[in-house]
């Protein structure tokens, strides 16, 4: 019994890693496509590029971080109606 | 248990997803390193908009699903129908034959 509840915990462990890694996809994508104009004239990156990226990645953590406050509100609204009816 | 794990899976790619959606489309500049006012605004409306909308996929989703479901039944029940039918035919074709066989068999040492 214990062995499954543990087996659980890696479980959700393992799939709260998968999705960091998938958000941090994400954001590489996102912030490549925004601060990265497609024509290559040099291979650094440029100073503009560096503090575009350096306030882009911190955008979309604080969006991040919003939008899961908001769910997490939302989903205690639910648990609360839920257990009203 | 397992499907308690899908749910939560499914639950985190729908907020990446969020996420994601509502940084491309709220954000326009990276003239400052914080969310502006209008930028705040717009993200918190996006996340609303697409919980909504989520919503609404689903019911508009299990509306047709419901229709689909009807209709795909209702075909493989002709189907079976037909193949019944069918089946049944080629039964009465296999006797006709095997009553009309003899005759051309016994036609043939008399010729």
């Amino acid at each position: 019994m214990a062995q499954t509840e543990q087996q659980k915990l890696q479980l959700i462990q393992d799939l709260e890693i998968e999705m960091m890694a998938d958000m941090y996809n994400r954001l590489t994508s996102a912030c490549h496509k925004k601060c990265i104009p497609p024509h290559y004239s040099d291979a650094e990156i440029a100073k503009g590029e560096a503090v575009c990226l350096d306030r882009c990645v911190a955008k979309f953590l604080d969006i991040h971080e919003r939008i899961g406050k908001k769910l997490g509100q939302l989903s205690m609204q639910d648990e609360e109606l839920l257990k009203k009816k | 248990m397992e499907a308690n794990i899908r749910t939560f899976k499914d639950f985190l790619q729908m907020y990446n997803l969020l996420s994601h959606t509502c940084f491309k489309r709220c954000i326009d500049n990276l003239n400052s390193r914080n969310l502006d006012s209008n930028e705040v605004k717009c993200v918190d409306d996006c996340s609303e908009k697409f919980i909504r909308l989520n919503h609404r996929f689903m019911a508009i989703y299990v509306e047709h699903q419901q229709s689909l479901v009807n209709k795909r039944i209702k075909e493989a029940e002709m189907a079976a129908e037909s193949a019944k039918v069918e089946v049944e035919e080629n039964s009465t074709n296999t006797l006709g034959i095997s009553e009309h066989k003899p005759v051309p068999e016994s036609q043939v040492p008399v010729g």
